[in-house]
C-alpha cells in the first residue's frame, strides 16, 4: 500500500509517469481500494466515462424541408383565417360582429373586412418570403442551365467538322 | 492524401478531437460543429498534411486553436459564452445523488481552460507530457505545473466533499 500512497503523491503533484497512472488506473478501478482511497475513486471513474465519450456526426440541417413546411402552414393558416371571415356568422352580408358588436352599417363594414383581409394579404406576403428567395435562386442559376446546351452545340460542331 | 488515408488517420482521431472540443467549449452541439468544420478544413488541405510529423498532436493543436477562435468570436459579437446547461444542483446536492462520477466531470468543466485541458490529455486521453506541451504551446514544465493544481483542486475539492458529506451522515 506504500507503493500506492507514493504514486499517488507523485500523481497529485503531476509527477507521474504514464506507467505509474496505468497502475493507478487499474488500482482504482479494481475492488480492492483501501478505505482511505476511496475519497478518490470518482476521479478515476470520471476519466474512464469521459474516455468513452464517441462522436456522432452531425445530420445536415433540412433548411429546404423547414422553409416548405414554415410557408406550407402560413398559407394553411391563412386560408383558416379567410374560411372563418366569410364562412362564419361573424360576417353576413351587410353587417359585421367585431368583439361581438353587431355593425349594421355596410361602409364600416366593409372597411373592417377590407382591413382582415389586408391583414391576410400580408400574413401571406411574409410566409411566402422565403418561396420567393427560393424563386431568386432558381433564376440565378437558369445561366449555369445552358453551359450544358452551348456544350451540346460545340460538340455537334466538332462532329461536323470531323465528318468534313 | 487519398481518401482512404484522410479515413484512416484522421477520422478515427475524431472521438479524441470531440472530448477536446467539448472541454474547451463545454458544449456539445458547439463541439460537433467545430470537429466538423475541422476536418472540413483538413480535407481542403490533405495535401499539406503529409509533412506533418505527428498528426495526433498536430490535429490536438489545431482543435485547441479553432475552439479557442469560437470562443473569442463569440466574445466579439458579445455573444452569451457558451456553456453546458446544467441541471441547477449544486457539486454538493450531486454527491448525494451518488453521481460521484459526473460531479468530478463538473469539477473538470470548472477549471481553467488550460488547466481543464491539460488534465484531459494527460488522463482521458493518456498523452505524453511532450505532445500536451506542443498542443497548448507552453513548456513541460508549465504542463507538470498545470496538471499538479488541476489534479490538487480536484483532489481538494473531492476531500471536502467527503468531509460534509460525514458531517451529515454524523448529523442526522
Amino acid at each position: 500500500m506504500d507503493i500506492i500512497n507514493k504514486i499517488i503523491d507523485k500523481y497529485f503533484n503531476g509527477e507521474s509517469s504514464r506507467e505509474e497512472e496505468k497502475i493507478l488506473k487499474y488500482y482504482f478501478n479494481s475492488n480492492k481500494l483501501a478505505p482511505e482511497h476511496l475519497v478518490f475513486k470518482p476521479l478515476f471513474d470520471a476519466f474512464e466515462i469521459e474516455a468513452n465519450e464517441s462522436y456522432k456526426i452531425k445530420k445536415p440541417k433540412k433548411f429546404f424541408i423547414q422553409k416548405w413546411a414554415f410557408a406550407g402552414s402560413g398559407f394553411a393558416a391563412a386560408v383558416l383565417l379567410t374560411l372563418w371571415l366569410f364562412g362564419s356568422p361573424a360576417f353576413q352580408g351587410d353587417y359585421a360582429i367585431v368583439n361581438g358588436t353587431r355593425i349594421n352599417d355596410h361602409e364600416l363594414a366593409q372597411q373592417l373586412a377590407e382591413s382582415k383581409m389586408n391583414k391576410v394579404g400580408q400574413m401571406l406576403d411574409e410566409k411566402l418570403k422565403p418561396l420567393e428567395s427560393i424563386q431568386m435562386v432558381r433564376n440565378s442559376l437558369k445561366p449555369a442551365k445552358k453551359i450544358g446546351e452551348i456544350r451540346d452545340e460545340i460538340n455537334c460542331i466538332k462532329q461536323k467538322l470531323i465528318m468534313e | 492524401m487519398e481518401k482512404t488515408q484522410f479515413a484512416n488517420q484522421i477520422l478515427t482521431l475524431s472521438d479524441k478531437l470531440f472530448r477536446l472540443a467539448k472541454s474547451i467549449l463545454r458544449n456539445e452541439d458547439a463541439a460537433r460543429d467545430a470537429v466538423q468544420d475541422l476536418n472540413l478544413k483538413l480535407w481542403e488541405k490533405r495535401a499539406q498534411l503529409k509533412q506533418v510529423d505527428n498528426l495526433p498532436a498536430f490535429l490536438m493543436r489545431s482543435m485547441r486553436n479553432q475552439c479557442l477562435d469560437v470562443i473569442r468570436q463569440k466574445r466579439e459579437k458579445n455573444e452569451l459564452p457558451i456553456d453546458i446547461i446544467y441541471d441547477g444542483l449544486t457539486p454538493y446536492q450531486h454527491t448525494e445523488q451518488k453521481d460521484m462520477a459526473k460531479n468530478v466531470c463538473y469539477m473538470i468543466d470548472n477549471l481553467p481552460e488550460l488547466q481543464r485541458t491539460i488534465i484531459r490529455m494527460r488522463d482521458v486521453e493518456g498523452m505524453e507530457m511532450k505532445d500536451i506541451s506542443f498542443v497548448t504551446g507552453i513548456s513541460e514544465n508549465a504542463v507538470c505545473v498545470n496538471l499538479s493544481r488541476a489534479r490538487q483542486k480536484i483532489r481538494d475539492q473531492l476531500i471536502k466533499e467527503s468531509k460534509q458529506v460525514e458531517e451529515r451522515t454524523w448529523t442526522s
